[in-house]
């Protein structure tokens, strides 16, 4: 169409040379300059090189055995093809990171080329347009488990890469319970009983069946989300809607309420509503309790506590739907360095990185390969039970809101296992409210 | 395509090739074009925004309204000058189109994503709110949590949207303060949490340097609280009586009528701090005086700690026969229920607590700091600016008054007290936590130090071992001691059998031999936890004023020493021998060793490998430099 109004264009100059040729040579020349400005100026496609300058990862704390995220990106510094890159790390925990990465995100993007965010945050960095969609086309992610690369996912887009994952695991002191766990509380209950009955009387300091995470934090959301789904109830539904209020959701909380509350011996440990992932873990090593659900790095604080003294008899066993924890990296909406980010996530992300991570850190690949490693399965007897954890597990709701979400959910569970498993009037509504974002907000007893 | 007809005759606009069709497709395709050259849109709402501004364009270019307004134009221009502009009035024409329908096409798409913006708020519920970060000191945190609750409930970002959100956490005030001077680094982000706009330090002592900084900060008090003596009722009626007595007065009565009082430890609570610039402002000799209060923390089992401690312990289940120095709005939010800080657990009927007014007493003036930095963004800004600015209306205020604080507001049910809030000098309140150091009584500590088989670890990134950390930190810790104090190592395991490596006793001790001593030993074989506290506090126990304690420095718990938890706990109760424990590694205060601590008037301490020297020498800092 251009062809033609420049012949168009070229007729009227063959005829009206003298008049014609200067405006039409302008005219022609303004076209043709705009199309080259328009089109110069665009955003330039893919360059070979990357883009120079220093790279930020904003994360929580390194608290690994020996700082193996410090020491993979030393890794990466060591190239000299590739732009340095810094970890930054906020102490404080989970909640004090985000509020560091939410304040830089806010501001513009405060200097940070990649956020590292636990699985449940992409939804709302990506809504809020705080990092940048990866073009799946130019992204390598095969290799990566399903569950983990699906937290990455958003609004049918690619925002991140799977750094490490994670799913629950049942513990069990297997000189106890023996070698076959029950998969439920009321096994576990049965099975308590018998320990408690044998002859001689229980082992000494023995005082309850099972422990969890229901501490007022995130723990209590995933271990209230699993006893929920074990009951084959659920919280929201695969359309968004909320489906909490249901006999399994009733059943399952009366049953870890009553549990602490009723029967002798207990089954689950009533202290279990002050304990987080660490305070579980001792509880479980002091043998106070048989069954412990937890993350798979207990595994290694209980071994590694054990040094020197007679070695545990520990048992692990995957839990049917897990909570699928983790984190992802993602790339800053602000960066400028869009490239070397991109090129520095792959390079966390890929299989050798995943590797020194898992067999080094603890940290659970997102990659396949490494749980078939030889060295990683040496060290980490569980890895076969945490890939078949991390394939069956599910997703936490993923929602924008998912930190309001969270916090109500727990707030009416709370309610609920001190209750004896009632919920509190209005939870589905609130549930609502606060993954609607509606006006007002959600309210609760 | 055909030339076009010569523009000097208009019939040949209807039978010649179509200049209208052209010019639409040439004017779309150029919108597109400038369109996708801003960015390829990313979704399908972007494609169908591009193309129907782009046809928009296309079409507003060719509508009649534009040629009727195009043709007077050139009627106006052929009537003043006499040129042939038919020539040239094609190309003309063109140009003046695509300007136009370039101009409609990007109008349409600018507007587009706001128009939707708009409706998604309908459809989707309220934005974001803007995220604040506030910092408090420990003794703050329950009530600063409050005071930014109220405030998010409050804040209105429009369809009764909150605007703001703030997230509080606690960090210590002098380092905060040192942290804003720097700019808050990395390393500040990492020891100390994200960077705040807010701050509640408590008293304007600790914002004094502030006014020199390159950052803009804005320091205004907003509330008072006088220090008083929270005593049980029983107290009251035996001498403290109305309000007319001094800090010294009040003492003296409960020496008369045999209670004690007990005081936050002015090294980690400015709370205690201010209490004893002015008891030692009253003349009560410090030396007398740090004995008694020694004493009431002995007596009531309470822990050496901030005044949030102090009231947990009493929450639950103190001593009737000991008052608290503590403010007067920590001690209505005790009256009130409120929370007393993360590690108390709530629940349970609080002993009644009453307050009684010394006149010679000082207050805090607590201030509300914004930190303006440069980078924050405007609403950012903005939020922090409204935070402020609502702590002084009618709300604000009411917020404070529920947290137990003083406001301009009259009307409270508090009863009238004189009392100074603004803080004394920094040279005086430094030249009296002097003073107490030196008056305070001396230590009799014993430091029992895990060289189990998992001290050997490696630690990240020093090429040292835990054990070797660990070392360090110990011999590092003689730097603190006075010349009364006392000091005594175990190792447990045994180390060769033995594991009394040094004595508790007074003699001077140098680094250097403690060094040694620890350098030959490999660390290697369980962790006898139990045993070992169970069997060090009645070696500690002995008959002097001096603050006794354990303190136990472990990366793991007991692995099946003998005694249970239960055996322990009764074995160490009640001996004046306080438990310290510095848990590192595996090691937690969520577990049994934080109740051997709590049981003892001590406190456990998590620390990582990088922080486990400060956390020992915090705990020698309490217990050491007595007279």
């Amino acid at each position: 169409m251009t062809g033609a109004l420049l012949g168009g264009v070229r007729a009227e100059v063959g005829r009206h040379r003298t008049t014609a040729v200067g405006v039409a040579g302008l005219a022609v020349g303004l076209v043709a300059g705009y199309l080259a400005a328009v089109v110069l100026a665009a955003p330039a496609p893919r360059p070979g090189a990357l883009e120079p300058g220093e790279l930020i990862v904003l994360s929580g704390a390194d608290e690994s055995t020996g700082g193996q995220r410090r020491a993979l990106i030393e890794q990466w510094n060591a190239d000299p093809r590739w732009p340095d890159a810094r970890l930054v790390e906020v102490g404080g925990g989970a909640d004090a990171h985000r509020a560091e990465m939410v304040r830089r995100a806010q501001a513009g993007g405060g200097g940070v080329d990649v956020y590292n965010l636990d699985v449940t945050w992409t939804a709302e960095f990506a809504e809020a347009g705080w990092i940048r969609p990866l073009d799946e086309s130019a992204t390598d992610t095969s290799g990566f488990l399903d569950k983990p690369l699906a937290t990455c996912r958003y609004d049918g887009r690619l925002w991140a890469l799977p750094f490490n994952t994670d799913a629950g695991l049942l513990f069990y002191h297997e000189d106890l319970t023996g070698p076959e766990p029950p998969t439920n509380l009321a096994g576990i209950r049965t099975i308590t009983n018998e320990v408690f009955a044998r002859p001689g009387g229980p082992p000494a300091g023995l005082e309850a069946g099972y422990t969890g995470q229901l501490r007022d934090y995130e723990g209590l959301t995933v271990n209230a989300l699993e006893a929920i789904w074990a009951a084959g109830g659920d919280v929201v539904d695969g359309d968004g809607e909320v489906v909490v209020d249901s006999p399994a959701t009733r059943a399952a909380l009366t049953q870890l309420a009553l549990g602490m509350t009723e029967g002798n011996p207990r089954a689950v440990l009533p202290a279990s509503l002050g304990f987080d992932e660490r305070a579980g873990t001792l509880a479980f090593q002091d043998r106070r309790v048989l069954f412990m659900r937890n993350w798979p790095v207990a595994y290694s604080q209980l071994v590694s506590a054990e040094a020197g003294a007679a070695p545990l008899r520990i048992g692990t066993q995957p839990i049917t739907d897990s909570v699928l924890g983790g984190q992802n990296l993602a790339l800053a909406a602000g960066t400028d360095q869009p490239e070397a980010a991109l090129r520095l996530v792959e390079f966390l992300t890929g299989e050798r990185s995943q590797q020194l991570l898992f067999e080094r850190g603890g940290f659970a690949a997102t990659r396949e390969l490494v749980y078939r490693d030889a060295g990683v399965r040496e060290s980490f007897p569980y890895a076969d039970d945490l890939l078949v954890a991390v394939q069956a597990a599910r997703l936490r709701p993923v929602t924008p809101r998912y930190a309001q979400f969270s916090e109500v959910f727990r707030r009416g569970v709370g309610y609920a296992l001190r209750h004896g498993g009632r919920l509190p009037d209005g939870f589905a509504d609130a549930l609502r409210a606060a993954l609607s974002g509606s006006p007002g907000g959600p309210r609760l007893p | 395509m055909p030339s076009p007809a010569d523009p000097g005759e208009p019939p040949a606009r209807r039978d010649g090739p179509d200049r209208e069709m052209v010019s639409f497709v040439a004017v779309s395709l150029l919108s597109l074009v400038t369109v996708l050259a801003q960015g390829v849109p990313e979704t399908f709402l972007g494609w169908f925004g591009a193309i129907v501004g782009a046809l928009a364009g296309g079409v507003a270019a060719q509508s009649a309204v534009v040629a009727r307004l195009l043709d007077r134009g050139f009627d106006v221009v052929r009537v003043l000058r006499t040129v042939r502009w038919e020539r040239v009035r094609w190309v003309l024409t063109m140009l003046a189109r695509l300007t136009l329908g370039l101009a409609v096409c990007l109008a349409l798409v600018l507007a587009l994503p706001r128009a939707v913006s708009w409706a998604r708020l309908e459809l989707d519920g309220c934005p974001p709110p803007v995220a604040l970060r506030l910092a408090t000191t420990a003794e703050q945190l329950p009530t600063a949590r409050e005071l930014a609750d109220a405030f998010a409930e409050h804040s209105d970002g429009g369809h009764g949207c909150r605007a703001a959100a703030i997230f509080v956490y606690a960090a210590d005030p002098a380092l905060t303060a040192e942290a804003v001077r720097l700019g808050w680094g990395a390393e500040h982000l990492l020891s100390l949490g994200p960077r705040p706009e807010l701050w509640l330090p408590g008293s304007t002592h600790f914002t004094a340097d502030l006014s020199a900084l390159p950052v803009a900060t804005e320091v205004r008090p907003v509330a008072a609280t006088p220090i008083v003596l929270a005593l049980p009722p029983e107290g009251t009626e035996v001498g403290a009586g109305p309000r007319t007595r001094t800090w010294a007065e009040l003492l003296g009565a409960g020496e008369r009528f045999g209670w004690s009082v007990a005081r936050p430890d002015p090294a980690v609570s400015l709370t205690g701090h201010l209490a004893t610039h002015a008891m030692y402002a009253g003349g009560l000799p410090p030396v007398d005086l740090e004995r008694r209060l020694a004493q009431g923390l002995d007596r009531g089992g309470l822990p050496l700690g901030d005044e949030l401690d102090l009231l947990c312990r009493h929450a639950a289940g103190g001593t009737t026969a000991t008052g608290l120095v503590v403010t007067e709005q920590q001690l209505l939010r005790y009256q009130r229920d409120r929370e007393l800080g993360d590690p108390c657990t709530p629940g349970g009927r609080r002993p009644p607590l009453r307050a009684v007014y010394p006149s010679d007493t000082l207050g805090l003036d607590f201030p509300a700091v914004r930190i303006g930095w440069p980078d924050a963004s405007a609403e950012q800004d903005a939020q922090a600016r409204a935070f402020l600015d609502w702590l002084d209306t009618p709300d604000g205020r009411a917020a404070l008054a529920a947290v137990g604080l003083r406001t301009a507001d009259r009307g409270s049910d508090l009863p009238a007290v004189e009392f100074v809030s603004a803080p004394p000098p920094g040279d005086q309140l430094a030249a009296t936590l002097d003073a107490y150091e030196r008056a305070r009584r001396p230590g009799r500590v014993l430091l029992a130090l895990d060289t189990s088989g998992s001290m050997a670890a490696p630690v990240a990134g020093t090429g040292r071992t835990r054990y070797d950390v660990a070392a360090a930190g110990i011999a590092d810790v003689l730097r603190l001691r006075g010349p009364a104090d006392e000091f005594g190592l175990w190792a447990f395991p045994r180390v060769g059998g033995a594991r009394q490596l040094f004595p508790i006793s007074a003699d001077p001790l140098t680094a250097q031999r403690v060094e040694t001593v620890l350098r030959g030993i490999r660390p290697q074989g369980p962790t006898p936890l139990y045993r070992t506290v169970a069997d060090a506090v009645p070696a500690v126990r002995a008959d002097t004023s001096s603050v006794q304690a354990l303190v136990v420095l472990t990366d793991g718990e007991d692995t099946g020493s003998g005694p249970s938890r239960a055996q322990v706990l009764d074995r160490i109760r009640g001996q004046g021998v306080r438990v310290f424990v510095v848990a590192v590694g595996e090691a937690s205060c969520g577990g049994a060793v934080a109740e051997l601590a709590e049981a003892t008037g001590g406190t456990c301490r998590q620390a990582s490998f990088d922080s486990l020297p400060g956390a020992v020498a915090d705990i020698f800092s309490l217990l050491w430099k007595g007279a």
